[in-house]
């Protein structure tokens, strides 16, 4: 089982590789996203670092939530799922590799620029590390769900639209303690409940994702 | 394909036999929980008038939340015993769900105008109740969103069941945020108690609403059921 | 599970019907392919050809009727009968080598490299896919088949037009191949348009148009 999922997880790092420009593409519009803040909230660096940990988080969703639609749609294209149906092991395995490699090739890139942001829109860097931890924690369970809305709206029309839909207002637990983490942060005090319990969130959401983008993408085999 | 009629057909029977009795029952709890409710109930010493919202703001709340739960649980039933009938309740539910939930959040709006000076506040259980009606959104938007109806049942029912589970979650985190981010000082309903002479037309109409709940599901189902059966009959027919 | 004394059993198909839409595909179709034979699946466009080639692959879930190996109920996603389903799409990934992808198949079923290349797949090994004809592209999918190990020869093949798009000495390649395998006790069943294998005393199913 591990070494399947680890042949899975190489295949799709090569992908992203392959594809290198899309992650390019995600950053930019994640900087792009930020950049639009302080050009509509107004330069003030008082506001900008008072609402700063929501503005980065709210970036982080929007950047990402577009992409997650096509986590499972070129494989399914391709025919690579049904392939994948008929190896001994269970489809959740190929779909938890796939988030796996979507979270890291997605996130690190995103962590790698984020001092750049905090400097941005006037954030300490002392707190850069909790911060990063949280960020990690929250795009973790975000791609999961984002694999669940993926596998449950394959074959459907306007896929992409439908998709944020869905994983929207399942996510607003992770955003919201994931904001709360950060506001912790500036405020100074512990942040070791909101970290616990998103720990928690992300425990359960693997527990039910995999089941859940199994179902999802086996009834989309059955339909194509 | 057409086999698991048999148990449909018994459900039919039953549904088609209590449905007057409903629709009779509804009508006069519905009348006499109004008349509760607008005539025969103190207004509030401090609300006034606008407390009588309450009487279809709190109801509705509680249909529609239960309706989701119902929901999730015949969504269950269908993903495990892949029964037909199942899904097709849960098809039949969604709409009349988002309806309760959109009807709760207009009257919230319109209660909290004239108590609060605002048309909306980011309280626990108004935010909690929106991301409620988008749940349903949800719902209604991907069963609907594949070229086959049929196509869209499973996908469906699996978002419902991962809703169902999250919903408890997302329950918690509201009221943690609004906790934490607790406005100046607006009254909340829950906060107080209620009088019995307001508990009784509350009661009556949440079980006038709760039967309408009920006949309206049973109709969209028994509709659904005749029209794959004029369909099966036009099929045996080639 | 099938155990290993059944995967010699004869694989029967009895009243596979499909609906879709509540249109109705195919009716009451029957087969019975003991391994070591081969059965090709005839029929104009839109017949359900690569429908019922789907449903034996487990794909597609039938609307009635059995598929049984040997007497018992045949999953195919389960089954430890090796499967191989051939048809467009393949399953490759556009912007990786003919090479990784055909390595990446051969790692997740646990299968050594062809040591023959026999539709002669190094011309183009080096390319991504994306840059493949069509017939390279069958060409590489039917490389898939020479995958090798011990079950394999048990293999059953499922070939959705794998000649369409393929050259004489490629098409005669194929049909050789086939004809090993069925030798070997292997199972093929093929959906094909340009006729194949007749030498082989196929068994055929005609399909029909339904009204």
């Amino acid at each position: 089982m591990i070494l399947i999922f680890w042949q899975y997880f190489i295949r799709e790092f090569e992908i992203s590789i392959s594809q290198v420009t899309d992650i390019f593409s995600q950053i930019g519009f994640f900087i792009l996203i930020m950049i639009l803040f302080p050009l509509t909230l107004g330069p003030d660096p008082n506001k900008l670092s008072e609402f700063g940990i929501a503005l980065i988080w709210i970036a982080a969703f929007v950047s990402i939530v577009p992409a997650y639609d096509r986590l499972f749609s070129d494989d399914y294209a391709q025919g690579f799922i049904e392939k994948a149906a008929h190896n001994a092991q269970p489809l959740g395995c190929y779909a938890a590799a796939k988030c796996l490699c979507f979270f890291l090739v997605t996130t690190l890139p995103l962590l790698s620029i984020l001092p750049l942001i905090c400097v941005m829109i006037g954030i300490r860097l002392s707190i850069f590390f909790e911060l990063s931890i949280s960020l990690l924690l929250g795009m973790f369970g975000m791609t999961l769900l984002g694999g669940i809305a993926s596998g449950l709206v394959l074959g459907a029309r306007r896929a992409a639209i439908l998709a944020a839909v869905l994983i929207l207002p399942l996510s607003l637990p992770i955003l919201i303690f994931g904001c709360m983490t950060g506001l912790a942060l500036i405020e100074n005090i512990t942040t070791k409940p909101y970290i616990y319990i998103m720990i928690a969130m992300d425990l359960s959401l693997i527990v039910l994702a995999i089941p859940a983008m199994q179902l999802g993408l086996k009834n989309a085999i059955e339909h194509s | 394909m057409f086999d698991y009629f048999a148990n449909p057909s018994r459900f039919k029977k039953v549904a088609q036999t209590i449905l007057p009795f409903l629709e009779v029952a509804c009508f006069f709890s519905l009348g006499y929980g109004l008349y509760l409710a607008l005539v025969n109930s103190p207004s509030d010493y401090q609300q006034g008038d606008a407390v009588r919202i309450m009487y279809i703001h709190v109801p509705s709340a509680w249909i529609a939340l239960s309706s989701y739960l119902l929901l999730g649980m015949c969504s269950f039933f269908f993903l495990i015993w892949r029964h037909p009938l199942a899904e097709i309740a849960a098809r039949s539910i969604a709409p009349i769900g988002t309806g309760f939930a959109a009807l709760t959040l207009i009257t919230g709006s319109l209660w909290g105008k004239p108590i609060w000076g605002v048309w909306w506040v980011w309280d626990g259980r108004l935010t909690s109740m929106l991301i409620l009606f988008f749940f349903f959104l949800g719902y209604l938007s991907l069963s609907n969103a594949f070229d086959r109806t049929e196509r869209g049942a499973r996908p469906a029912a699996i978002l419902a069941l991962v809703g169902c589970i999250n919903l408890p979650v997302v329950k918690f985190s509201v009221d943690w945020w609004h906790t934490l981010h607790q406005p100046a000082s607006i009254m909340r309903s829950g906060g107080i108690s209620i009088d019995t002479s307001m508990l009784w037309p509350l009661f009556t109409l949440f079980f006038a609403l709760q039967l309408f709940f009920i006949i309206i599901v049973l109709t969209r189902i028994l509709t659904v059921l005749n029209e794959k059966k004029h369909l099966t009959q036009s099929l045996s027919g080639l | 599970m099938v155990s290993p004394s059944l995967v010699h059993a004869s694989l029967s198909l009895s009243n596979i019907t499909l609906f879709r839409t509540d249109k109705l595909i195919f009716k009451d179709l029957n087969l019975d392919l003991p391994s070591g034979e081969i059965c090709i699946l005839n029929g104009p466009n839109g017949v359900g050809k690569t429908s019922l080639l789907r449903i034996i692959a487990g794909y597609l879930p039938v609307s009635y009727g059995i598929i049984s190996l040997g007497g018992h109920i045949f999953e195919p996603l389960k089954a430890n009968l090796p499967i191989w389903y051939i048809g467009s799409p393949f399953g490759f990934h556009p912007n990786l080598t003919a090479a990784k992808n055909l390595a990446q198949i051969a790692k997740m079923r646990k299968l050594r490299m062809p040591e023959e290349d026999k539709f002669n797949i190094s011309d183009f090994v080096g390319q991504p896919i994306r840059t493949l004809s069509s017939g390279q592209l069958q060409r590489l999918a039917l490389t898939q088949l020479l995958l090798r190990s011990d079950r394999q020869k048990e293999a059953l093949w499922l070939l959705d037009e794998p000649n369409s798009a393929l050259d004489s000495s490629h098409c005669l390649m194929l049909e050789t191949l086939i004809e090993e395998h069925v030798q070997y006790g292997g199972r093929v069943i093929v959906a094909a348009h340009q006729p194949i294998c007749r030498h082989l005393s196929p068994k055929i199913i005609q399909l029909k148009a339904q009204a």
